[in-house]
């Protein structure tokens, strides 16, 4: 095994353009350590981008001109503790403020990072829900330049996303907005250090009026990657947060999803959860109809 | 960009004596702790992340030192189980583990240690609830934790009348 250690982006991507064979990329290692001791990657090259700084920013894209808008741009090597601690995330992404806190224990949230967490592709991996409900867009460079992919479509399939073998994630870009309001929650068997049997994240805009202006709503472990429910979420756009239309999006949303058999659930019960949390997460979100 | 070399020398600090040494990219921290410097305080309980026992301080911060190479470590200051109790001086938290009988087997106590260590630096004064989410990444087979949380409360409230 070869480890290359970069000191900047551009070496980085330079040494991935050069390389030939298997490559991966070590940011917080808790996904490609664990990988490695199951002797999983011996033959391949790593490329430890940890040590790079500027790859660790959480800051405000101011808005461009008046179409683009302003973006929250989280940088790939970010921890979980960092977005924790972001006030930025807390105020205009909270569903990932509150994803974030439920990540494995204190040590993996100090270690792991946003962008290793979206590379690694798992359907269960926490903090994708909440991006993917927020319209987040992933920035991939190489050598030849940058392209913008949104991230519902990045994952392809468990561990397998469209990320070229010279190309890193830079980082996520969240638009940003006002009145926004969202929560994550999932079920595990465990407080602590459990991977998530179902989650659901969902980001809110609302503007007043009886509808919401938008609805995202993502389910992680239900799908072969993490998946929007869109049926459900354009439900509430036309007939707005209540309890009727709570009820029956808790049927809709259950044949969105594609859960399996595996070792930590089964699929009905999976699928029958995605309407429990549903339910759950949105009573709090209701606006009652006026009599 | 070459990849590194067979053998690297690496530059840091543990339990504030700085070091330079001689390893392999591929070494893992737990094993550059315990290995090659004889820190065997820290514990290998899974390997896998999932258990903390090897959790060790590094720039202040608890991280699984069996999920990391030690070339990340690179001039960093480490803080171990050992570096807890320099010059024969226990820190309150060991005494505190001592006073409720929290050890049993004693393999998880090293990390259950330096998680208290850092939990009571954020947060000098935590409920209960707030020390079960800061030892949320630390796992007990034998206590079943309730030692565990009495003992960092009583030693917040040591330190705390220490001030």
């Amino acid at each position: 095994m070869k480890i290359y250690k970069p000191s900047s982006i551009n070496e980085a991507l330079k040494i991935l353009h050069e390389l030939s064979g298997p490559r991966y990329i070590l940011a917080g290692g808790t996904d490609l350590l664990v990988q490695a001791k199951d002797g999983v990657l011996l033959k391949s090259s790593w490329i430890d981008i940890s040590g790079i700084n500027e790859l660790k920013v959480i800051k405000e894209i101011p808005a461009q001109n008046e179409k683009t808008g302003s973006f929250i741009w989280i940088g790939c090597c970010a921890t979980f503790n960092d977005c924790i601690r972001s006030a930025i995330i807390e105020k205009h992404i909270p569903s990932l403020h509150q994803a974030c806190k439920i990540v494995g224990g204190p040590q993996i949230r100090n270690m792991g990072t946003i962008g290793g967490n979206i590379a690694n592709a798992s359907p269960a991996a926490d903090s994708v829900p909440p991006l993917i409900s927020a319209g987040a867009e992933l920035e991939l460079v190489s050598l030849h330049g940058k392209r913008t992919v949104l991230l519902e479509e990045f994952a392809t399939g468990p561990r397998k996303t469209i990320l070229r073998e010279d190309e890193i994630i830079l980082g996520i870009k969240v638009p940003k907005d006002k009145n926004v309001t969202g929560k994550f929650m999932r079920l595990g068997t465990r407080t602590s250090m459990a991977i998530s049997k179902v989650s659901i994240a969902i980001h809110l805009k609302n503007n007043g009026k009886s509808t919401p202006e938008h609805v995202g709503i993502a389910l992680g472990s239900v799908a072969p990657t993490v998946i929007r429910a869109k049926h459900t979420e354009r439900l509430f756009i036309e007939r707005g947060i209540n309890q009727n239309t709570i009820q029956e999006a808790s049927n809709i949303i259950m044949t969105e999803v594609s859960p399996i058999n595996d070792i930590r659930s089964t699929k009905e019960y999976r699928r029958a959860m995605c309407g429990i949390l549903l339910t759950r997460i949105l009573t709090s979100f209701c606006v009652t109809p006026k009599p | 960009m070459k990849p590194l070399p067979k053998k690297i020398t690496i530059s840091i600090t543990i339990n504030e004596t700085p070091h330079s040494i001689i390893i392999e990219p591929t070494m893992r921290l737990i094993d550059l702790l315990r290995e090659k410097l004889f820190l065997t305080g820290t514990k290998e309980g899974c390997g896998k992340g999932e258990c903390g026992a090897c959790t060790i301080l590094v720039n202040g911060k608890t991280v699984l030192s069996c999920l990391m190479l030690a070339i990340q470590a690179d001039k960093a200051k480490i803080t171990t189980i050992e570096g807890l109790s320099q010059n024969k001086k226990t820190d309150p938290i060991q005494e505190a583990f001592i006073q409720e009988g929290a050890s049993q087997c004693g393999f998880c106590i090293p990390g259950m240690i330096v998680s208290s260590k850092a939990l009571l630096h954020e947060n000098s004064n935590p409920s209960i609830e707030e020390i079960k989410y800061g030892l949320g990444g630390n796992l007990c087979r034998c206590t079943g934790y309730s030692k565990i949380f009495k003992a960092v409360q009583c030693a917040s409230k040591t330190k705390n009348e220490n001030i």
